[in-house]
């Protein structure tokens, strides 16, 4: 075997043994054996190329920052503030906020279920109005089909919103359950709250024909 | 990032970075950006040879998988995914730039200059046990991009043939024969730059 034959197939061959009449011919060959040597060579140090730096820390700002906007990571907590808001004074009607926070919620709900169309059956006002229907938590209603309502170039929008304020709900939640006495987890449970009224007003009001 | 937050990120494993960052955990997401991003920079960096564009890159190739974590399911290592996302932004781009990324038959497109030279009988000393990894770096920045390209995915990240055949779009043939130009390449490129070497005072 001629040096050109066997440079000719040494792109096929050069990563696996030598064998037969290449082996051979690297037998008796200095300079493609010494080729062959090289390029391996090359290949394994390319191999041991570690990481060539760091990029720079505005790239992760960068990212962080997109993200925020984007909606896909809650916002960062301050260092040194709780999620649980600084101490107020108790108040003897504290238990009046949370229920009022409730019932707007209820309401925005009765405004967005009286919107859809009844199935075969007369509107009733009567019949509506005349008892009070359950108050329905926040988390009972559907989501889906709230967004369903909203002007498809808004909806990508309003279920960031509704994602990001549902989370905030299940952290005050959580607190909450951990610190039942705590005046200020009820606090930020129904701030949660009446922001996820205030995500609904605004996604009715868009759905609005 | 307080003292605290840092020396818990630098405890949390990477299954679970993931599945809080899908729930929107921006903690997470930082863990995941802190253990990649080296890799993921240097392969920016060593195709592109520009700190500046792998910057960009590296931000948009960690943007782009972040929108999309989600989907992970883990069929394959996440290092993997994160990695094929990196390589495809910086092919977009250099495409996006006119350059030969997709490897003909001849990359050097008739510039002789660049083409390696055929070896028959060269009595130059062999590079085995001399290569030093500056020097080596460098002469990969000095490859043209096609042979960069494949270079830097093959021997360098560990890609397989038929893998890069897929993401740059060639033969399996031809990535084969691309990196052998690469090689004989980056062999003329150290042997003359070790010659410079030798001949200063």
């Amino acid at each position: 075997m001629k040096c050109a034959e066997f440079q000719e197939i040494l792109p096929e061959i050069i990563d696996r043994e030598a064998a037969g009449e290449h082996a051979a011919h690297l037998q008796t060959c200095t300079s493609c054996s010494e080729l062959v040597s090289d390029l391996k060579a090359i290949s394994e140090e390319a191999m041991r190329l570690g990481p060539t730096g760091e990029p720079s820390p505005r790239v992760w700002a960068n990212i962080q920052r997109a993200l925020e906007e984007e909606g896909l990571i809650r916002p960062e907590r301050q260092p040194g503030v709780a999620l649980v808001p600084k101490p107020r004074r108790s108040s003897p009607f504290r238990w009046l906020v949370p229920a009022t926070a409730a019932l707007a919620l209820v309401g925005a709900v009765m405004v967005y279920n009286a919107r859809q169309p009844s199935k075969g059956q007369p509107f009733d006002l009567a019949k509506t109005t005349s008892k009070p229907p359950e108050p329905r938590p926040a988390a009972d209603i559907d989501d889906e089909q709230l967004l369903a309502e909203v002007a498809a170039p808004m909806r990508a929008e309003y279920a960031s919103g509704l994602k990001s304020v549902n989370q905030s709900i299940r952290d005050a939640q959580q607190d909450l359950d951990q610190n039942p006495e705590d005046d200020d987890a009820r606090h930020f449970l129904m701030d949660a709250y009446e922001q996820r009224e205030t995500v609904y007003e605004l996604a009715m009001a868009r759905s609005m024909p | 990032m307080t003292g605290a937050t840092k020396k818990q990120n630098e405890r949390l494993p990477e299954a679970e970075a993931i599945e809080r960052a899908k729930q929107g955990d921006a903690e997470a997401f930082q863990v995941l950006y802190d253990m990649h991003r080296r890799r993921v920079y240097s392969l920016c960096l060593r195709m592109t040879t520009n700190t500046a564009e792998a910057e960009d890159l590296t931000q948009e190739a960690f943007l782009q998988l972040f929108r999309k974590i989600a989907t992970f399911r883990g069929e394959s290592a996440f290092s993997t995914w994160l990695h094929r996302m990196a390589v495809n932004v910086v092919l977009m781009q250099l495409r996006k730039k006119g350059l030969q990324v997709v490897p003909l038959d001849d990359t050097t497109d008739g510039n002789e200059e660049e083409a390696p030279k055929k070896d028959f009988g060269a009595q130059d000393p062999a590079l085995a046990g001399s290569i030093d990894r500056i020097r080596l770096e460098k002469a990969v920045e000095s490859l043209p991009p096609g042979y960069r390209t494949i270079f830097v995915l093959h021997d360098v990240e560990g890609y397989e043939h038929n893998e890069i055949a897929e993401i740059v779009g060639c033969s399996i043939g031809n990535s084969k024969s691309q990196l052998h130009k690469a090689r004989m390449k980056l062999r003329e490129l150290l042997k003359t730059s070790r010659a410079e070497k030798a001949t200063k005072p």
